[in-house]
């Protein structure tokens, strides 16, 4: 008995050693352009890191800056968009936010954070027809988008169909779990 | 006790369901109504006095210095967690207030962590708003954001600001929702007590706390955190190991319940509840729980009798107060709906099933244009979006 018991333990211990000796020489050889992503990466986070530092601050022009930097390095990030209409936006400047959001829009099309912004912005701006696009857009991917509900009421209400308005935020509130969690 | 449920019961069913309630039911109240109707006790969801806190980590707003925090990890060290938001008037009134307690305990060993819940996704627009905040008060102590609201559903908060004191062993001691003077001077007396410079007050003392056993409050743990992903399947195997493993823990008999109401099992939620209820009388959650379920059956009596124990427990536990709101909704008596409701409001000015029944209220009365504002703001609350109608937190 005592004998079968260090038996399977041997086995086991022979087994668990041979799968990390074929793990470790299986592995890949660390790949030079991976690492160079991964270093991208990083130096990009650091640099939305502090645009955002800044934008708290108050300091939009060095925010902008970084973002700028970011911009350089990947083109086609959606987060520096949204970032930059939404400094826009604490300046009060509409048309310049939806002129970044498009251009975010352009470069990064199933961005749904994008899209739903530029459209809450084109409500602000009377673009209507535009923003009711782009939220049924939204929705047409994903039926029960909130952002996308609020949108569409907001264009209601700015339509003067207040009914409209309650009816589409109700069904969001109800069947949407309003209460939350 | 046999269960009489379904998650479709048909109007019949649900009927005979309510009878056979109010037999099981009305033992049970007649016995727990004489029981403990002392001071209010914690008004968590999931947390309950003497119960262990989840750790609090992120980034300091002022300092951007790491904040991490474990319940008892310092000796000797008594700390206050406080959920906290900008556009809550009553919330900044307690930051000025906690400023002059850690001023005046903080040598003592109080320490205060304030975790703020403006809202679910934090743009920065929204950072930038709360840093603004927390600058012109001058906070002497870290102030973190709670990013997705995970630390607000761990702890289950139901009104915000909320407090959760805790005391040197890492066990919540005092926890309420709201902010007001009589809580004000109670958490006063509550910090004194656990830091040893006073004697329990009559408001402090309290009875003594169950402490469950270790194996049981993890597995409670666990399955909290598998329920709050909606993993409820493996939350609930969890929670019948932390029953196995102690059998007069009434936690998780509540969280089952509250599984239990999300799944409208209203009858199954009955069971849990009344559970908890026997195991803890004098926990409001089970009780309002138990309200709820009983509204989910229609059986309106058993709701307001279990619903306005709740009340008596803690009159500012706002989901006991928006379903008494309901239930005189459905009772035709809107005028006292419409009190309930502004209770709730007052407490916790954006609480979203309080804004949606009163933009109800408003559809009824005909007042379109005031339906539309409740509405609206209670979108505000489920939206990403940036709110560009006011952004700043101090108009809103």
């Amino acid at each position: 008995m005592m004998a079968r018991q260090v038996a399977w333990r041997l086995l086991i211990v022979v087994g668990l050693g041979l799968m990390v000796a074929g793990s470790v020489f299986a592995a890949d050889p660390p790949d030079e352009q991976k690492l160079e992503r991964r270093a991208e990466r990083k130096h990009i986070r650091h640099l939305m890191a502090q645009a955002l530092d800044s934008f708290a601050a108050g300091e939009n022009e060095v925010a902008r800056a970084y973002l700028d930097s970011v911009l350089m390095a990947d083109p086609a990030n959606p987060d520096v968009y949204y970032f930059l209409g939404l400094i826009h936006l604490s300046e009060a400047d509409t048309s310049a936010a939806a002129e970044s959001l498009r251009a975010g829009v352009a470069q990064a099309p199933m961005s749904r954070r994008l899209k739903l912004l530029l459209a809450r912005v084109q409500v602000e701006a009377g673009e209507l027809a535009e923003a009711e696009a782009l939220a049924q857009e939204v929705l047409t991917l994903r039926p029960t988008d909130p952002d996308a509900a609020y949108v569409l009421g907001l264009v209601a209400l700015a339509r003067g169909d207040s009914l409209s308005a309650l009816r589409i935020w109700e069904n969001v509130m109800v069947t949407g779990g309003g209460e939350g969690r | 006790m046999k269960m009489c449920c379904s998650s479709k019961i048909s109007r019949s069913s649900k009927l005979s369901c309510s009878s056979k309630l109010s037999r099981r039911l009305i033992p049970v109240l007649v016995v727990l109504w004489v029981l403990s109707m002392g001071s209010a006790s914690a008004a968590f969801k999931y947390l309950h006095e003497g119960m262990v806190p989840s750790a609090l980590k992120g980034q300091d707003l002022v300092t951007g210095e790491k904040v991490e925090w474990k319940p008892g990890q310092e000796d000797g060290q008594v700390s206050l967690v406080v959920f906290w938001a900008t556009w809550s008037p009553r919330s900044l009134e307690m930051m000025r207030d906690l400023k002059d307690v850690q001023a005046r305990y903080g040598e003592q060993g109080i320490q205060v962590y304030a975790v703020n819940v403006d809202g679910q996704n934090v743009t920065p627009t929204v950072h930038k708003q709360v840093k603004q905040v927390v600058n012109e008060m001058e906070l002497p102590f870290p102030v973190v954001i709670d990013q997705g609201l995970e630390l607000f559903y761990s702890y289950g908060v139901i009104a915000v600001p909320s407090l959760a004191l805790v005391d040197t062993e890492g066990r919540l001691s005092y926890g309420p929702s709201g902010y007001s003077f009589p809580i004000r001077d109670r958490l006063i007396d509550s910090i004194e007590e656990l830091l040893g410079l006073s004697a329990p007050t009559a408001a402090v003392a309290k009875k003594p706390v169950y402490q469950a056993v270790k194996k049981a409050t993890r597995y409670h743990n666990l399955a909290l955190q598998l329920s709050n992903k909606g993993k409820y399947d493996r939350a609930l195997r969890n929670l019948e190991k932390a029953v196995a493993a102690d059998s007069l823990f009434g936690a998780p008999h509540g969280l089952r319940g509250e599984i239990m109401l999300v799944q409208e099992e209203w009858s199954a939620a009955v069971d849990a509840f009344t559970r908890a209820t026997e195991l803890d009388s004098t926990r409001v959650s089970a009780w309002a729980g138990l309200g709820r379920a009983c509204l989910g059956l229609e059986a309106d009596e058993q709701a307001g009798a279990a619903l306005n124990h709740a009340l008596r427990l803690d009159d500012t536990y706002t989901p006991v107060l928006l379903d008494l709101a309901r239930l005189k909704v459905r009772a035709g008596d809107q005028a006292a709906a419409a009190e309930y409701l502004a209770a709730v409001l007052e407490l916790n000015p954006r609480d979203p099933a309080a804004l949606v029944m009163v933009g109800k209220q408003f559809q009824e009365a005909g007042d379109l244009a005031s339906a539309v504002a409740a509405l609206q703001a209670a979108m505000e609350q489920r939206v990403t979006l940036p709110l560009l109608a006011n952004p700043d937190p101090k108009q809103r």
